[in-house]
């Protein structure tokens, strides 16, 4: 009996220790969790901070190359600051308005890596208010209404420029028509014109006895004599993206079909609408299986082979400034790199796409007109989600109204002279006047990338590519071009309900 | 009695810390099943959705898999990874394999086996973008150091546009970070080696076999858990890594470097296709689940 009371006494002792340590550890596990949610709560919290009742509200604005304080492309190139400037004076008549400049650090130019991100930061409701982006890549986001449509602010009239009556009539209606979705949305408002333009080596052309061309034939002529008389690569350009494919292409497409303008665009206005593209294509008129096209693909067949190697894969950065390359083609907000390059050793001289005539396909007309490569396809700003969210729609279009009179416009252009002012009566720098003659003859008329889709720009590119590498034949290329046409107008024509 | 009654209690006691284990893994049990498991399940049932990102979906059904299924570009981008995926894993696994086994022969001259082991594991450290610059650089077909090379030993005729020719560009992608001893698969090798007992070797050593049968038959079969672990890690980043690919070529020229998870990404994030890119991503967790289990069953046979 003895021994079992001290079984006993022992058991309760033990059962008062386990009931202590079991109290103990049950302690520890409350203080685990408890840390574990104060930590979960402070990291959702993070991301809702609200700004302070009566506090200025801020719009952020990314304006890529005209983005005040960024990295030129040469640092000998001044730090810009007329946007800053102008946006300060703006937050003067609005004190409740802060404009805040943001950069973005990415690599602005890659499609895949910009579009990536507008697509992250539209999901996470943290794009700018403001923020740069091509017109023509935001379709595909229509139904989710990140981005708001611009068209219809344009017939109201800017309250920065006396006596206008519609936003419109600063840009006209010509080159605002080149940045509308397939559907007649606005995406995002050009605030600039780019133009582009043959970079030569002058020096090296005056050693060898050649002079600019002018026309097609010549041209090939001034190729071969680089290519057999020098190690200097003639023709640097650069297809591992689709934008120099494009000019090129849209470049010829332009002289080739010029002659039957009249039958596509049955509006005479000069550009070819989505609605005259599809009606042009579903007739036979345009398209890959017609002759004119075939001429396209065999001129850059033929030009290719005076193009560096690894052209189709490789970006062609810095071979040209550092002589290794006779010609580049590309856009003005080169020009002043180059001139302020300090390891050029050469004098650089530029021309115009050279013309191409009879002399060359029968399909053209000598008379046609010279269009240019470029337009409104600079810098454009979109209205975000972020600023539908805030409220702050008509701010960032008063915002815009702001920047776009002929002054504003004028002195962010000039400062950067990387790209032209857009607005009508705006004045930019006057190095890039030359290149903005070729403006007068009206731009290109056949802007794929509005006639395309996303997907169809990029089996477009492929295939092109898959042609100028010979892995596939004129036939099969014309034949997988000409299915990517019928696609887009077939796509076109079921969106907007077009009946011919 | 009592020490008997103790051992119960001692046993319950033992069993009791479970429970502070298990509540210390709950919040790390939370956050994976809220970043890696819901977004999976979230995947799988976006990629039956018509979805750019936003908040609306509409319901396809299985279209987005049947337009998959019957693309062209997804079988082309199917054929380029299964080149990418034997090749490299030969490539990554292989070499890495040699040198482990040459480094544990140095086993007994210490600062010589420290030494390799160093010079092999630093390059782990190096950022992968800046391999991938070097490389764009070395392959450039105008610039670039290789053909350089071939031009200076009278080789010009095998210069090449790399990177830029479909003939060679996805052999390039492939060749990238010669002579691919990875120093993460060599450590795991060496481990192995090291973790088997000494007595093993030295009766093999008193048999008499010579170094390659000993290599083939008895080496491999010693370390064939760290073999199969190294295969795995390096089929599932073989199949998900498309990096190198954007950086140096985007899939070209042509489709001629494509790979499904680029594809992925191109209709994620330009085409503005999130659901089809869904389907993407879920056809190849299968393929690489898949392609794990097999490797696991081969190990396995092996084994016994």
């Amino acid at each position: 009996m003895q021994t079992h009371g001290v079984v006993a006494k022992e058991a309760f002792t033990m059962k008062i220790i386990v009931h202590k340590r079991r109290n103990t550890m049950v302690k520890k596990c409350l203080i685990v969790l408890l840390i574990a949610g104060l930590l979960m709560s402070s990291v959702f919290a993070a991301g809702s901070k609200e700004s302070p009742v009566g506090a200025p509200q801020k719009m952020r604005v990314y304006a890529e190359r005209f983005t005040p304080g960024i990295d030129r492309a040469i640092s000998t190139l001044p730090p810009l600051r007329a946007f800053d400037d102008i946006a300060r004076d703006y937050e003067k008549l609005f004190p409740n308005v802060e404009i805040e400049f943001y950069n973005f650090m990415g690599d602005h130019s890659n499609t895949s890596e910009y579009m990536s991100w507008i697509t992250t930061q539209s999901i996470a409701g943290t794009l700018p208010e403001l923020v740069m982006a091509q017109a023509t890549e935001l379709e595909g986001f229509k139904e989710n209404e990140w981005f708001v449509d611009l068209r219809p602010y344009l017939e109201k009239p800017n309250p920065y420029v006396p006596g206008n009556k519609r936003w419109m009539d600063l840009f006209g209606e010509k080159i605002i028509s080149t940045r509308l979705s397939s559907t007649g949305e606005l995406w995002a408002l050009p605030i600039s014109l780019v133009a582009t333009g043959i970079y030569y080596n002058k020096t090296l052309f005056n050693e060898l006895g050649l002079e600019a061309p002018q026309e097609w034939e010549e041209f090939k002529h001034v190729l071969k004599t680089i290519r057999d008389k020098t190690d200097v690569i003639p023709f640097l350009f650069d297809m591992s993206t689709t934008t120099k494919a494009s000019w090129a292409y849209r470049v010829f497409l332009s002289f080739l079909f010029e002659p039957l303008l009249p039958q596509i665009d049955l509006d005479g206005n000069e550009i070819v609408s989505t609605e005259e593209f599809a009606r042009a294509v579903k007739f036979g008129i345009l398209g890959a299986a017609t002759p004119q096209h075939r001429e396209v693909l065999r001129l850059l067949d033929e030009w290719k082979d005076y193009f560096q190697r690894g052209f189709l894969t490789a970006p062609a950065t810095g071979l040209f400034n550092r002589g290794q390359a006779a010609m580049w083609w590309e856009g003005i907000w080169e020009y002043p790199v180059l001139e302020a390059d300090p390891l050029k050793t050469f004098e650089v001289g530029t021309f115009y796409v050279p013309r191409i005539t009879s002399a060359t396909s029968k399909y053209v007309d000598d008379n046609a007109p010279m269009r240019m490569i470029g337009g409104a396809s600079g810098v454009q700003l979109a209205v975000s989600r972020s600023a539908v969210d805030k409220n702050m729609v008509d701010q960032a279009i008063d915002f815009l109204m702001y920047i776009t009179t002929p002054e504003h416009n004028g002195r962010i252009a000039a400062e950067s002279k990387e790209l032209a002012p857009i607005v009508i009566g705006a004045k930019g720098d006057d190095s890039l006047d030359s290149f903005l003659e070729q403006a007068n003859n009206g731009i290109t008329t056949f802007i794929i990338e509005r006639f395309f889709s996303p997907e169809q720009i990029n089996d477009w590119f492929r295939t092109l590519q898959d042609f100028l590498s010979q892995k596939i034949s004129l036939e099969e290329a014309t034949n997988r071009l000409q299915r990517i046409y019928v696609a887009a107008a077939d796509l076109l024509i079921e969106k907007n309900k077009f009946v011919f | 009695m009592f020490s008997t009654f103790y051992k119960k209690r001692s046993i319950g006691i033992v069993r009791r810390p479970s429970i502070f284990v298990l509540s210390m893994l709950v919040p790390s049990l939370f956050l994976v099943l809220l970043f890696n498991y819901y977004p999976i399940l979230q995947s799988i049932t976006y990629s039956f959705f018509k979805w750019s990102g936003g908040h609306k979906k509409t319901f396809l059904g299985l279209k987005n898999y049947i337009d998959l299924f019957t693309s062209s570009v997804f079988y082309i981008s199917l054929y380029n990874q299964l080149v990418i995926l034997v090749l490299r894993t030969i490539f990554l696994i292989v070499p890495a394999l040699l040198v482990a086994r040459l480094i544990f022969g140095l086993k007994t001259w210490a600062k010589a086996s420290n030494f390799f082991r160093l010079i092999f594991v630093v390059p782990v450290v190096i950022p992968p973008i800046v391999v991938l610059l070097i490389w764009q650089f070395l392959l450039d077909g105008e610039i670039g150091l290789i053909n350089s090379f071939l031009q200076a030993v009278s080789l010009g005729n095998l210069t090449r546009a790399w990177l830029g020719d479909p003939k060679t560009a996805l052999g390039s992608v492939i060749a990238i970070g010669f002579p691919w001893v990875q120093g993460t698969n060599m450590l795991i090798f060496l481990a192995g080696f090291l973790a088997v007992d000494e007595s093993i070797w030295d009766s093999v050593t008193l048999e008499g076999v010579s170094s390659l049968q000993r290599f083939f038959y008895i080496d491999i079969h010693l370390i064939l858990g760290q073999l199969k672990l190294n295969i795995i890690l390096t089929i599932i980043q073989l199949m998900q890594d498309f990096v190198g690919i954007m950086v140096l070529t985007d899939g070209g020229p042509g489709t001629a470097t494509l790979v499904p998870g680029l594809l992925l990404y191109k209709n994620a994030f330009q085409y503005a296709k999130m659901g089809y890119a869904n389907a993407i991503g879920v056809v190849l967790f299968v393929v690489i689940l898949s392609l794990s289990i097999l490797n696991s069953r081969i190990g396995k046979e092996s084994n016994q």
